[in-house]
């Protein structure tokens, strides 16, 4: 029996918890049943990113302790999925790094393990609205999306796909970079609205979380009413299956 | 001015960001229509290992070139750093008398601020690159490696042109290059001097490689009566076999050509019974802390073949241009190696202004992992003490608050609560965030305790 891990990142923990619940309601429709692990929150990403290894290592090394009873793990957002895959490994000491090398061996992006573990054919549901897909830096360039997401919500009646004239262009969002120079991170999120607001799209969507609050965020700062879903939201809401909180 | 001092002047600038947003959409997409992607690939490939195999033998390959150049009756000078540049360059002009100099692009140039030594000395310097001699006039550095004045409007050129022709010269593009040429023609015929940049110096043959789109370079190096090329030790690549696969990609990816329409390969001066060239050429072979990055983590930075595409790409290029980065590079390599060359306490906030999206590295042309090295930068950065320190006892705090599932519910509730019985309590990251964008709700027990409540 595959034992299988949601790892739901701490932005799902601290600001979404719907997500983690529309995460493991529609796992559970596919017919994968997932636990939540007692402990191991981060990924130690933020610290890493911002020049404190060390920090980052204690997290990172925490999280892989947690994870390595799994035999998938599971994780809703491509920046910490990328995180977890590519960089723990040579993060850890050296006498954990083989338990971080299995670890990263078998986490998969959500989207990622849907589609390439052939659970595609089992996205089935309604969204009649007109979705423009986001698919972050990390899913993209260092998971290698290529339209996996896009294929997702297509599976879905009604559902138009759009797509942004720069795709591959960042939101801006960045981590402590959204804070480290936020201006700056609130002229790119504008520069993805101008192409949302172009294209008609009354929904984004984006595997990953950081992203949404940001474009998101600036989003109803201005007044705007493009909704912003998470994609286990938006295919929970899709499938019919509840979406709960707290 | 501070680096967010310089963010917010462009944010506020559109006009600016309208110019450059412009400019490098027509490079990228020109790029990307030049050949396939899979051909791109691996010419890619190839670019890189000819880069590669030059940095890690720098110091024979710039002897050999020294040798065979000199062999060829070219002079080659070594100067360590700017001022020894500097020295010899003006020791040059001052021994042949020289009043007047003509410069073809070279942001060496720039690096060592030669133009200013020149006009100190008293001798005039006009820019022949057309961007370049836009930036001039209006008394700017460049702001983009290859297209010095892309943040420029057509209407801010013609009124540069028009105050030194002294009549108004009209907004298109051909009465704005026709003004430039005629202007240049003649500074071309009357310079003394000629100072060129290089784009690659090829070691097996001793040869000076500069190329242009304008000509400009080609009249810099054969019509005045001495040429100096100016060029980082960083240039040199091994073999004449080499240099086909390094200019196609530069060509490509600088600005979307099959090649420049000049390739200048300079090997010798004049020799009797030459048409044309100049009475001597003297090649200045400039260190200035390049040979400090061999043998560390970011060697792989003197690959870099200058092409521009790392800023043409860049999402935060895009919104702030070049003159934002305060420094004679630019965009993602200017982020990169301004620290390396000048020390991270130049400017210790750069590396932290890049979102680590990772275009500039699919781009690059050598493939020079610039979000890696950004990353290690401020690893840097962090221990030596600088940039952003107040995050490191937040950071100190993260993991010890995430430390336990007990501790983590704690830290969450706390938080929660915090929030709500004190509505103006926001941690200084959450007050900044809320400067433009709705702040995300706090979950008051984190997501797995309520997953465990439900009774799964």
């Amino acid at each position: 029996m595959t034992k299988v891990a949601l790892f739901p990142t701490c932005l799902v923990e601290l600001t979404a918890a719907r997500v983690g619940f529309a995460t493991m309601e529609v796992l559970q429709r596919l017919g994968i049943n997932a636990e939540v692990p007692e402990a191991g929150f981060c990924c130690g990403q933020p610290a890493f990113n911002s020049g404190y290894r060390d920090e980052a290592r204690h997290m990172a090394e925490e999280a892989v302790a947690a994870l390595l009873p799994y035999d998938a793990i599971l994780v809703p957002s491509g920046s910490c999925a990328a995180m977890l895959r590519l960089e723990i490994p040579a993060l850890v000491a050296p006498e954990r790094q083989e338990a971080a090398t299995v670890v990263a061996g078998r986490t998969f992006e959500l989207v990622d393990y849907i589609v390439r573990k052939g659970y595609l054919d089992r996205i089935q549901g309604r969204f009649a609205h007109r979705v423009m897909v986001h698919g972050s830096c990390h899913a993209t360039r260092w998971l290698g999306q290529r339209g996996e997401l896009e294929e997702v919500v297509g599976r879905l009646d009604g559902a138009t796909v759009l797509a942004f004239p720069h795709p591959g262009l960042c939101c801006g969002f960045g981590g402590t970079f959204s804070v480290h120079f936020p201006e700056l991170s609130v002229a790119m999120a504008d520069a993805k609205i101008t192409d949302i607001l172009e294209g008609e799209a009354e929904v984004l969507v984006s595997g990953d979380l950081g992203c949404l609050h940001h474009v998101a965020g600036r989003m109803a700062a201005r007044g705007l009413t493009v909704r912003a879903l998470h994609i286990a939201e938006l295919l929970a809401e899709a499938m019919g299956v509840g979406v709960h909180g707290a | 001015m501070a680096l967010q001092e310089r963010i917010d002047k462009a944010l506020a600038d559109s006009v600016l960001r309208a110019a450059v947003a412009y400019s490098v959409d027509a490079h990228s997409i020109a790029s990307a229509r030049v050949v396939p992607p899979e051909i791109r690939q691996a010419w890619r490939a190839e670019a890189r290992q000819v880069r590669m195999h030059a940095v890690r033998h720098l110091p024979e390959l710039i002897e050999q070139f020294a040798d065979r150049a000199t062999e060829h009756g070219v002079q080659v000078h070594f100067a360590g750093d700017g001022a020894e540049a500097r020295d010899i360059i003006l020791g040059l002009a001052q021994q042949h008398g020289v009043r007047s100099v003509v410069k073809s692009k070279s942001m060496a140039s720039e690096e060592i601020e030669l133009t200013q030594a020149l006009e100190q000395a008293g001798m005039s310097v006009v820019e022949t690159d057309l961007g370049e001699y836009i930036v001039q006039l209006a008394h700017e550095p460049p702001s983009h490696i290859v297209g010095p004045a892309i943040h420029k409007t057509r209407q801010q050129i013609a009124e540069l042109f028009s105050a030194v022709a002294g009549e108004p010269i009209a907004e298109d593009t051909v009465s704005l290059a026709r003004f430039a040429q005629r202007h240049l023609r003649r500074q071309f015929q009357e310079a003394d001097l000629g100072i060129s940049g290089g784009n690659f110096l090829v070691a097996e043959t001793g040869t000076v490689v500069v190329v242009s789109n304008e000509g400009n370079a080609r009249m810099v190096s054969t019509v005045a009566p001495h040429h100096i090329a100016l060029v980082g030790v960083d240039k040199v690549i091994a073999t004449w076999e080499d240099l086909g696969k390094v200019l196609r990609m530069l060509a490509l990816a600088s600005t979307g050509q099959k090649i420049t329409v000049y390739v200048s390969l300079i090997t010798r001066p004049k020799h009797p019974g030459d048409l044309d060239g100049p009475e001597d050429v003297h090649v200045v072979l400039l260190d200035n802390g390049r040979s400090g990055i061999l043998g560390t983590p970011y060697e792989e930075t003197l690959m870099c073949i200058r092409c521009g595409a790392c800023l043409d790409i860049c999402p935060v290029y895009r919104q702030i241009g070049g003159h934002a980065y305060g420094s004679v590079y630019s965009g993602p390599i200017g982020a990169v190696i301004t620290p390396l060359l000048k020390g991270v306490s130049a400017q210790p906030e750069l590396p932290f202004a890049s979102t680590l999206c990772g275009a500039c590295w699919e781009v690059c042309p050598v493939g020079i992992h610039l979000h890696e090295h950004l990353l290690h930068l401020r690893a840097d950065v962090t221990r030596s003490g600088l940039g952003f320190q107040r995050e490191r006892l937040a950071f100190r705090a993260m993991r010890y608050a995430l430390g336990t599932p007990g501790r983590f519910r704690f830290s969450v509730g706390a938080l929660a609560f915090a929030r709500r019985s004190m509505p103006s309590f926001l941690p200084e990251p959450v007050k900044i965030w809320a400067r433009g964008r709705v702040v995300p709700d706090i979950e008051s027990v984190p997501f797995r305790e309520q997953w465990r409540r439900r009774g799964r």
